[in-house]
């Protein structure tokens, strides 16, 4: 198959309620996924969030052993942004949503590699993400890349974002889901 | 705050529905809450023990001699 780059599906926060955002019945037809996000909070609900971080799970696994990563970026002016999991139950990416007070929704994007694979082995995910203002109360910027192996003997038929403690994300945050084949 | 809400799409057919979280969802929701707390006081009690040994090494060193530029290229 000719090497693509092909729009799958967009998914899009609506309703004023969100705190899950899921792709399912993902194609088996491509090399890897790409997701590219542009994401914040809801300014009423809750009125303040107590973390950013987003949280994605495959095919609904919370196994531990299946999401070991690494973070490094800057978080600036406040503490290290630096951090390895050897194991963990999600994939997470730090503010990988952005205030609901900040003028701009996070940007980022994530791709994951050889999805289809059965081994449980060789899949890769990564993810690099940007936001120019992530405090609710101060100016800031928060420049991450993440980095880890999924660990998961199954192919990837579903992917889901999380917020922690049922944050909202805003209606009009989408991810376009993207599937890309390398070979020539 | 309503009962937080899931938006999925089907990949297969491109239909997106926007709908309640089931019970079952919500009790996955409160372990994945919980687990998440769990690990972020992990990590601050982490950070915290961190600081306070660079701060107390730092101190050593400028004891000794060091400025904090010295300090810092370390």
């Amino acid at each position: 198959m000719a090497a693509t780059h092909e729009l799958i599906e967009v998914v899009t926060a609506s309703g004023g309620s969100t705190t899950y955002l899921e792709f399912t019945s993902i194609p088996q037809t491509f090399s890897n996924l790409e997701a590219v996000w542009s994401l914040k909070l809801d300014s009423y609900n809750p009125t303040s969030a107590t973390l950013h971080q987003m949280y994605w799970r495959v095919n609904g696994s919370s196994t531990t052993s299946v999401y070991p990563n690494m973070y490094r970026g800057m978080f600036y002016g406040t503490s290290t942004a630096l951090w390895k999991y050897d194991s963990s139950p999600y994939y997470e990416i730090q503010v990988g949503l952005a205030a609901a007070n900040t003028p701009n929704m996070n940007c980022g994007l994530l791709n994951i590699y050889d999805y289809t694979s059965t081994d449980g082995t060789g899949k890769s995910i990564q993810g690099m993400n940007s936001c120019m203002q992530y405090d609710a109360t101060s100016y800031d910027r928060a420049l991450l890349v993440t980095s880890g192996n999924l660990n998961i003997a199954e192919a990837v038929t579903s992917l889901k974002l999380s917020a922690y403690n049922d944050e909202v994300i805003a209606d009009d945050s989408n991810i376009r889901l993207y599937g890309i084949n390398r070979s020539a | 705050m309503s009962t937080p809400q899931i938006a999925t799409v089907n990949c297969a057919t491109g239909e997106q529905t926007v709908r309640d979280m089931t019970a079952e969802e919500i009790a996955d929701q409160e372990a994945f809450n919980a687990s998440v707390a769990e690990r972020q006081a992990a990590d601050e009690a982490v950070a915290t023990a961190k600081a306070e040994a660079k701060a107390s090494g730092d101190a050593k060193l400028k004891e000794l001699g060091l400025t904090d530029e010295e300090i810092a290229a370390r």
